[in-house]
């Protein structure tokens, strides 16, 4: 075996240029595929911080005739009590902190446009101990002026052509269905890693919306963060046990947790990997036939020196692991030099990151998050590569090998 | 006084698309309000109920035009329109862009039907604040209903001449909470007793929409709008001109009229 070995090696290295040529296809589809993979692994992870941290928080609780009208935001259906609800809840030891909501259909005007938005009421201070809007915020999270005051997201104010400090005017309809139209001054323009917000973000004070709203109290939801925890499991399953809990104390309402939205956005983002799975699956098959190809050429190109092997005593099976082991060596070389390339990319995305901002500019891509994309380490699917490439190179030398080993001594040596 | 006046000025404009109602026309500088002395001496409940009387149909069809003025460019629709009522009523668009659209409102109900599609969808929640079909006025405004005499107090603020039509003007005010409109302010023809010009504000105060008829007729007794404009005072210029044509009231319509089965068929 180790002769055989040895004569491989030394033959890939014979024609030095085909077989670089193949490494380097192979390199580069698996490494390709790993930095893929890294920026998906990100692209989830930031897109799950995305809902705990600035969209739904670690639970969202509203009634459950609230969610079946959930689209339209309806001001019909408040929580009972929400004062005694956010007691029950912080009674779990995980809960940091709760905030109340409320969120209204309105119409943005800058005197010459006018747009319908989906807008959200909150409690300033209270709501920034839950979710992390006010760090993304240029200019202020509100301040303490008298006048009342919104925060939109920065692209909803740059199609109104609005800035910090301007006038906007917000129409609604309130509780009780009357129309409402009022000026608001932008105090905070919001450039998050949330895309959704900051398309289409509208944020007022819930001390301005009781009135401008007639209120008289309604809050439609409650949203809690819990202890941050490492490990993404364990956060979705304290989500739901609280949510569960909150369900099992009050039949009517409906618990939504981190656990349930986060489930649904890997679902989705499971579609997506599909498609990084065809990439691969091309990438893969380009390399097979490079290889295949490659050590085609090798047998051809030495079908002489194949009859003295076997006039010296190789068996044909001896002739087929050569060029087996040739192939091998290939996968192995061009599946590490693979994921040397992969580690590459996967530490520039890591540490430099993917600006999605600045390379998509103002297109919308339904890319989950906005600012930078950073990838994730993923040695699982590093390892799972490299041995897939090392099968599809001994999957594609196995025909060759073949061919190889059938050859007759008498034809192979009067082979010109 | 138990008047029963359901002729909702807005709901009346909505109606030229949505239902089949009126309100009235005339644009011309107004004289400012004076006091009522030149006028037959008429309270706000009696004269809403003559507008009400003029407006009120049993069925009617008509084709109806929408000019939107975008600013920019200007959309053309034209639409065929029956309606039953104050509650029901059916339309078809028939411009080359959306032919086979198809809206059916019955009381405060709405559905769309996309003709592409197939497909029927019911106009809900942030929808309503659309305008309706791109216009100015918003599928909302369409589905009001209810008596206004329940729900406003009403009061004669004087007189104004409108485009040389002497008008009563009307000061309408919520005096229950479940209103779309806190306030409004109407001009009525003293004498053909048609809403000339409408003004609709916020619970704030603010100005939200203005209508002005530009175009009355009459039908036998009956003084009808035929054209009207809308405009949304959210925003800067523009408006929807809403014109009718080759109305015909009291047409016998099939008992199916209004129903879900027409709308996709």
């Amino acid at each position: 075996m180790g002769t055989l070995f040895k004569i491989a090696w030394r033959n890939v290295w014979r024609h030095g240029k085909r077989t670089a040529l193949t490494i380097i296809t192979m390199a580069f589809g698996l490494g390709l595929y790993i930095g893929m993979d890294s920026m998906l692994k990100g692209m989830d992870r930031s897109g799950l911080d995305n809902i705990i941290n600035l969209s739904d928080s670690s639970l969202r609780v509203s009634t459950k005739a609230y969610e079946e009208e959930r689209q339209s935001y309806p001001l019909d259906y408040g929580l009972p009590d929400p004062s005694a609800l956010e007691a029950f809840i912080a009674r779990d030891t995980l809960v940091e902190a709760t905030s109340v909501r409320t969120r209204f259909v309105g119409q943005l005007s800058n005197g010459v446009d006018s747009i319908p938005v989906l807008a959200v009421a909150v409690e300033p201070e209270r709501d920034a101990r839950v979710l992390m809007l006010a760090d993304f915020t240029e200019g202020s999270w509100f301040g303490n002026g008298g006048e009342r005051q919104v925060v939109l997201g920065f692209r909803l104010a740059a199609d109104l052509g609005l800035a910090v400090g301007d006038w906007v005017t917000l129409a609604a309809r309130t509780r009780y269905e009357a129309q409402n139209a009022d000026d608001f001054q932008v105090v905070g323009l919001i450039n998050s890693s949330e895309p959704s917000i900051n398309a289409s973000g509208v944020f007022v004070d819930m001390a301005d919306a009781e009135t401008f709203l007639e209120l008289d109290g309604l809050r439609t939801e409650i949203i809690v963060k819990m202890e941050r925890r490492v490990n993404l499991t364990d956060a979705m399953k304290d989500s739901d046990g609280l949510a569960v809990a909150i369900e099992a104390a009050y039949p009517a309402l409906d618990a939504q947790s981190f656990g349930d939205v986060g489930r649904q956005f890997l679902e989705l983002a499971k579609a997506k990997s599909k498609s990084i799975g065809m990439i691969i699956f091309i990438m893969m098959l380009i390399a097979g036939v490079g290889i295949a190809n490659t050590i085609l050429m090798s047998v051809y190109s030495r079908i002489r020196e194949i009859g003295v092997l076997r006039a010296f005593g190789f068996k044909p099976k001896d002739i087929s692991r050569l060029f087996l082991i040739e192939g091998g060596i290939i996968g192995c070389v061009g599946s590490l030099a693979g994921v040397l390339f992969g580690i590459g990319l996967d530490a520039y995305f890591i540490f430099v990151g993917f600006p999605v901002e600045s390379m998509m500019g103002e297109i919308d891509m339904g890319l989950p998050i906005w600012g930078n994309l950073y990838g994730e380490w993923n040695p699982d699917q590093m390892v799972v590569a490299a041995v897939v490439g090392v099968l599809v190179a001994l999957f594609s030398s196995r025909s060759p090998a073949r061919k190889a080993s059938r050859l007759e001594v008498t034809n192979a040596l009067r082979f010109v | 006084m138990n008047t029963r006046l359901t002729r909702r000025p807005l709901r009346a404009i909505a109606a030229i698309l949505v239902a089949g109602s009126m309100v009235l026309s005339a644009t011309a500088q107004s004289t400012g309000i004076q006091g009522t002395a030149a006028l037959p001496a008429l309270g706000g409940l009696e004269i809403m109920k003559r507008v009400d009387q003029n407006m009120t149909i049993s069925t009617i069809a008509y084709i109806g035009t929408m000019e939107i003025d975008l600013g920019k460019r200007v959309l053309l629709k034209e639409m065929r329109v029956v309606a039953q009522g104050e509650g029901r009523s059916f339309v078809e668009f028939t411009n080359p862009e959306d032919r086979g659209v198809r809206y059916l409102k019955v009381d405060k109900d709405l559905w769309m039907y996309f003709p592409a599609e197939q497909e029927t969808i019911k106009i809900s929640g942030h929808l309503l604040k659309e305008g309706l079909m791109g216009s100015d006025v918003s599928y909302e405004d369409a589905l009001e209903s209810g008596a206004i005499a329940d729900k406003y107090d009403i009061r004669v603020l004087g007189s104004e001449t409108l485009d040389g039509r002497l008008c009563y003007v009307l000061d309408l005010s919520a005096k229950v909470r479940e209103v779309n409109y806190e306030r409004q302010k109407l001009w009525v023809d003293a004498e053909r007793f048609v809403t000339l010009k409408t003004e609709l504000y916020a619970k704030s105060g603010r100005l939200l929409k203005e209508s002005r008829a530009l175009e009355v007729k009459a039908f036998g007794s009956r003084w009808f709008i035929t054209k009207l404009r809308m405009e949304d005072k959210l925003k800067k210029g523009g408006g929807t001109l809403f014109t009718m044509r080759e109305l015909q009231f009291g047409v016998s319509l099939p008992a199916d009229m209004f129903s879900l089965q027409r709308l996709s068929r």
